[in-house]
């Protein structure tokens, strides 16, 4: 068995000439890191797809997953026919509660052409707090009929815990390194007995 | 509805199943039946059933009891919150105690934990006197009636009334002095009883005196004694008196049986002519006879460990039913490759094909929420799984059939560092092109990678693309260096014995390994593919998959077959800090503080688009970060711990240094694939019936409906998710932080802990800073957005 690590059937094991530890080869790698170029137009998670009025409309929300608290509503809007992104229209979203009253006037953001991107348009709402709420995405181009709505129900979940709140657990391995020390320390005076035998 | 539905809802709707104590009690209850059918099949009559089946009910009654509607009802009635603490203080102790758990939960864990890491505690004279103090008797009857009576003081129960957090304490008092209280009366096996067995009566008989007299003050109390009862709506039909007597009533009258039926018990143990030897007759006269009464616990932890040469390893995965049958049959393996396949061509057609959104189409979930997110998953539990399942290395199975393939891998290209260079760019291309948003790229990858492993494979012999080329390998490779799994001989005696070595020469049938790993002498998994060829060409049967102790891969500093020293190798150094460093930069790019900042730094230098200012973040965190933390290890850690004991005695220290901060990396890659598979699984539902869809050009559109794209994302995240988050990432820093203790122990076998603890600072603020980038990462809403191609 001993014979084996030699041959070259089992590599470079023993034989660390065999290894070629030169960085190299990460030269051409590097250079090809120049020749890509990308694309733009931010995304978030698909909420809902709708055809309407010759347009093929796509709802992201982002964060994910959606808790209290800003929520960005964003909206790619294609010619159905051709796939082509229109890029000039006007975005809103109205936020209800679920327990909303048509008499009580409903929170309304207006959407605007995402900056980080291309195409997309983002509208960024307020859901106060955690729990079901009802978003209305109001989409209108100009010269394709009247306006197109969609309905949404999200659910907002609550919103993340500050760091603090979770202090013992994130300290949660300081106990465990204690452990292991004195683990160490039982088995180095273990040792230390035996050898004194 | 009737009052009976009503209560019947309502009870079925108040079950508050939470999630850590559900991991805890499964845990515990696996470790429990795995040692004791363990237990049992060496002495049966020591362990017969019924101990398992009360220790399983202990657990069950004290799920029930915080789970169930009890636990809400308690809030509004005193005496549901009474059942509640009887169930905890007199029901589940005895119970659980009767199943003699402490052999069956240390049998449970695999060896190495138990020998290595109880076992020391257990010897420890310290943890040894403790344990006798806390089940001692008296210490056990003055901590039940302490806990019994401070946690029932209007201020403390009020306080566990009103905050969950103090509620948990309460019950872990209550448990904890139970057990002690518990403990001398039922007295479980191996333990001895410290009085004899006829003091247990006026013990119980006291213990139940001053259950009466507690009992008492609320039976006849004239007024309310916790205001907070004044204040809720009455259940029931009880007002909060009436509630506060029948409370005390319960407390009486069950709560006395709990405490005078074991007396009966113990009447007739000793009416019985058992007296002092009840405790063997109970584990069975047979067995007392031939073997020693009793053992103790650093005995039964310090077992000796079963080696490899010592005979069969006690688990092999290609041994088990129905699943070791596929995986050790080489067409299964196949097959499973070529249903790989297929699901691989449904991404490049679908990224060709479909819509241009990656989430709604199947190249965009599929290969990066849900192969990942399962990947992570398997390679921590089975080792590398997923190599043995790879769709690209069919391409070699076909070049083995049509071309020569002689060629040897150029000896310049034999490291990982073309590997390295393939990671850090397919991790550039991840973060500047949003790989995962975008379809059509994901299926060219997919497509680039079935053409480059033909074209190496046709040409080069062996595994050299798994090897020496393709990234993906090389993550799993290290991912599963911190899997228990791995592919191993199962008696050394047969490969000593053996002549032909055909797991590595191969055969007239079958190639030998094609990574060149010889198994009787490999060590973990690094460049291991589970492919099992191995298997395949052992004429004697002899390899199987099985668990090494745990963490072994990343401590063991010898020289691996086809490898040799890893920490002597900065190739392989390099590897395993890009994999570690690369989990945190690919985790942290997708928070939103981190894409605000790289669109503000856009606009504010008037770039087109952000790729200069991701590659520029991308090459701090890959490249000059790993290098300046192994420039500072390497001039640090030799100074303060000597010469890396075997090896190069500087570049030693940075393997060493490396390879333990791999737990770190495999944790926060753990995290992060795990968020998104958890949050977005259902996102597979609406794509595929798009798919289904377009396939059918709209055929099934009346049958099918339209997908539901609100599965696509819109679970909002488990409670547990963010805890889970921190648990894993402590996890991995408490690993990591074992490991390199390890190395300096292993470096000064003399040095005090407290100095070796000193020594090991540098890398401790190394694993603490990658930590806390960690915490900062899960602490961050998560944007998912990417670039979408155009």
């Amino acid at each position: 068995m001993g014979v084996l690590d030699h041959l070259p059937a089992d590599a470079d094991a023993g034989d660390v000439v065999a290894v070629n530890r030169s960085p190299r080869i990460l030269i051409p790698i590097l250079a090809l890191l120049a020749m890509v170029r990308p694309g733009a137009a931010d995304t978030g998670q698909v909420r809902d797809v709708v055809t309407a009025n010759g347009l093929h409309i796509v709802v992201f929300t982002a964060p994910t997953p959606v808790r209290a608290g800003e929520v960005e509503v964003v909206t790619l809007v294609t010619e159905e026919s051709t796939g082509r992104p229109v890029d000039s229209y006007a975005l809103d979203v109205e936020v209800r509660s679920p327990l909303w009253n048509p008499t009580v006037p409903s929170m309304l953001s207006m959407g605007s052409p995402d900056p980080g991107t291309r195409f997309a348009y983002k509208s960024v709402v307020l859901l106060p707090d955690p729990g079901t709420w009802e978003l209305v995405v109001e989409i209108r181009v100009p010269d394709r009929g009247g306006p197109v709505r969609i309905p949404l129900s999200v659910v907002a979940g609550a919103p993340h815990p500050m760091w603090w709140q979770m202090l013992p657990v994130l300290l949660g391995a300081i106990p465990f390194l204690g452990l292991i020390l004195a683990r160490d320390s039982l088995l180095k005076r273990a040792r230390k007995g035996d050898s004194a035998l | 509805m009737t009052w009976l539905e009503v209560l019947r809802d309502s009870a079925l709707d108040s079950w508050n199943v939470r999630f850590w104590p559900s991991c805890l009690a499964i845990l515990v209850l696996v470790l429990y039946v795995r040692g004791f059918l363990a237990a049992r099949r060496s002495t049966p009559a020591r362990f017969p059933r019924w101990r398992a089946w009360s220790f399983i009910g202990g657990v069950l009654v004290i799920l029930g009891s915080i789970f169930s509607p009890l636990d809400e009802l308690g809030g509004y009635l005193l005496s549901a919150h009474m059942i509640q603490h009887l169930l905890l203080l007199g029901v589940a102790p005895p119970l659980i105690l009767l199943g003699a758990p402490a052999m069956p939960l240390l049998r449970g864990l695999p060896t190495t934990i138990r020998r290595e890491w109880i076992g020391p505690f257990l010897m420890s004279r310290f943890v040894q006197g403790a344990f006798h103090v806390l089940v001692h008797p008296i210490t056990g009857w003055v901590a039940l009636v302490l806990a019994t009576w401070v946690w029932h003081v209007s201020v403390m129960y009020e306080l566990a009334l009103v905050d969950p957090f103090w509620h948990e304490v309460e019950h872990a008092f209550f448990l904890t002095t139970a057990f002690m209280f518990w403990f001398p009366v039922i007295q479980p096996w191996p333990s001895r009883a410290v009085w004899p067995r006829a003091a247990m009566i006026p013990y119980l008989l006291l213990a139940d005196v001053q259950n009466t007299v507690f009992s008492a003050f609320f039976a006849f109390a004239p007024r309310v004694i916790y205001p907070t009862y004044e204040q809720v709506t009455p259940v029931f039909g009880l007002d909060p008196l009436q509630d506060q007597a029948l409370a005390g009533a319960i407390m009486w009258v069950p709560g006395s049986l709990i405490f005078i039926a074991p007396i009966a018990w113990v009447i007739r143990d000793l009416l019985a002519g058992r007296g002092a030897a009840a405790q063997r007759a109970r584990y069975g006269v047979s067995v007392v006879e031939t073997e020693p009464r009793t053992i103790s616990l650093d005995q039964l932890a310090n077992e000796p460990l079963k080696t490899r040469s010592s005979g069969p390893r006690r688990f092999d995965l290609l041994q088990v039913p129905l699943l070791g049958r596929l995986f050790a049959s080489r067409r299964a393996r196949h097959l499973l490759r070529f249903v790989m396949l297929g699901l691989a061509v449904v991404v490049v057609l679908d990224g060709f094909l479909g819509p241009r959104t990656a989430s709604m189409n199947l190249a965009g979930v599929l290969p990066w929420t849900h192969w990942r997110g399962i990947a992570v998953i398997l390679l921590l539990i089975g080792g590398n799984l997923l190599c043995m399942a790879c769709p690209f290395t069919l391409p070699r199975t076909l070049a083995g059939r049509w071309l020569p393939r002689k060629l040897a891998f150029p000896k310049q290209l034999r490291s990982k560092w073309l590997a390295v260079g393939l990671l850090v760019l397919w991790l550039w291309m991840y973060e500047v092109l949003a790989l995962w948003d975008s379809p059509s790229a994901t299926a060219w990858i997919v497509v680039g990678y079935f053409v480059a492993a033909f074209l190496v494979d046709a040409f080069f012999r062996g595994a050299a693309f798994c090897k020496y080329v393709c990234p993906i390998g090389q993550f799993h490779f290290v991912q599963s260096m911190a899997s228990p799994m791995e592919v191993t001989t199962r008696s050394a005696s047969v490969c000593a014995r053996c002549t032909t070595q055909d797991c590595i020469r191969g055969s007239d049938r079958i190639e030998g390994c094609g990574t060149g790993l010889f198994v009787p002498k490999k060590v973990g998994n690094l460049d291991c593919t589970f492919c099992l060829d191995c298997a395949d060409a052992c004429p004697h049967d002899n390899i199987g998959i099985s668990p090494s102790p745990p963490a072994r891969d990343l401590w063991f500093s010898g020289v691996r077959s086809s490898i040799g020293r890893i920490t002597d190798r900065l190739d392989v150094t390099a590897l395993l800090l890009v994999l570690v460093f690369g989990a945190f930069a690919n985790a942290m790019g997708m928070t939103a503080p981190i894409i605000e900042w790289q669109d503000d730094l856009t606009r504010r230098f008037g770039f087109s688009n952000h790729a200069f200012v991701a590659s520029g973040l991308l090459l701090v965190e890959l490249v000059v970060l790993p290098i300046v933390v192994s420039l500072m290890l390497w001039w640090i850690v030799p100074r303060v711990l000597g010469p890396a004991p075997v090896g190069s005695p500087r570049l030693g220290w940075l393997g060493r240094c490396a390879l333990a901060l791999v737990p770190l990396g495999v944790a926060m890659w753990i995290v992060h694939y795990q968020f998104h598979f958890l949050t977005s699984w259902a996102s597979i539902v609406p794509v595929a019936h798009r798919a289904l869809l377009d396939v059918s050009g709209g055929g099934l559109a009346g049958w099918l409906g339209d997908p539901a794209w609100s599965h696509a994302c819109c679970a909002p995240a488990p409670d547990w998710l963010l805890t889970l988050e921190v648990v894993i990432l402590n996890v991995g820093f408490v690993v990591s932080w074992a490991v390199f203790l390890s190395f300096a122990r292993a470096a000064n076998p003399t040095r005090t802990t407290t100095d070796l603890f000193c020594r090991i600072l540098p890398m401790t603020v190394v694993q603490a800073g990658l930590l806390a980038w960690g915490f900062w990462i899960i602490f961050q809403p998560m944007q998912m957005r990417g670039t979408l191609l155009l």
